[in-house]
């Protein structure tokens, strides 16, 4: 809150922190709407627009869910221009061995058809490491929310998985 | 495993390992954000985008 409050105030180092602190969470919700590029690229445009409009927060409290909106319609604005455009986009770290491209690709594809909390929840996890408490943390969401869009999110994407493989044998 | 252990390492990331979401955290390695190596590009974007800095923001307040 001290942070958000010194960042409100024209602080670039409080707000170097609060980058620090809050960029894996809005890379997780990117990653859940895009592939990689396209994902950074969404960090970067929310933090500007987060520095551009930061003084306009009343509660500086509700700084994470505030950010992880505007990450959320920046993700969204990116799909729907890629969408008009034609262009699909790509995860670049996908070019390494054939065995895991496939696998990279499948986990990404099935946590990106799962439901938005659960998507958005599994990426902050399982990319970027962080504990279901920092999540809590960052979203503003309870931990008790977090915890449920964890163990359901992981319940659907290991049934998505398994079937994906059962499917691939037939 | 039980079901409890399972979701404490889902929850803390520490404990007995689910190997379900151990083997996912590797083949996602791959894509973890670098915060502190694309910190100078949120600067770099700000400039070239020419948005406003705020008062504060000058050199004298840092």
């Amino acid at each position: 809150v001290a942070l958000v409050a010194r960042a409100k105030a024209g602080d670039r180092r409080a707000f170097a922190d609060l980058y620090a602190r809050y960029a894996g969470m809005v890379y997780g919700i990117a990653l859940a709407e895009l592939h990689g590029p396209d994902a950074q690229d969404v960090v970067q445009e929310t933090f500007l627009k987060a520095i551009c409009s930061v003084h306009t927060l009343n509660d500086p409290a509700a700084f994470g869910g505030w950010l992880a909106t505007i990450a959320r319609n920046t993700a969204r604005n990116v799909c729907r221009a890629r969408r008009e455009s034609g262009q699909a986009g790509d995860d670049p770290s996908t070019s390494g061995g054939q065995h895991a491209r496939i696998e990279a690709r499948a986990a990404l594809d099935a946590i990106r058809s799962l439901p938005a909390a659960y998507r958005e929840t599994l990426m902050m996890r399982l990319v970027q490491g962080m504990t279901g408490p920092e999540i809590a943390n960052r979203t503003g969401l309870t931990a008790a929310s977090v915890r449920v869009n964890l163990h359901r999110g992981i319940k659907m994407l290991r049934e998505r998985l398994e079937t994906d493989r059962a499917e691939k044998r037939v | 495993m039980t079901r409890e252990r399972c979701n404490e390492y889902l929850w803390q990331g520490t404990g007995p390992e689910d190997e379900f979401v151990r083997e996912l955290e590797n083949v996602l390695a791959p894509f973890w954000y670098d915060t502190a190596e694309d910190a100078l590009e949120l600067d770099r974007l700000r400039t070239s985008l020419g948005a406003p800095l705020r008062p504060a923001d000058s050199p004298s307040a840092e």
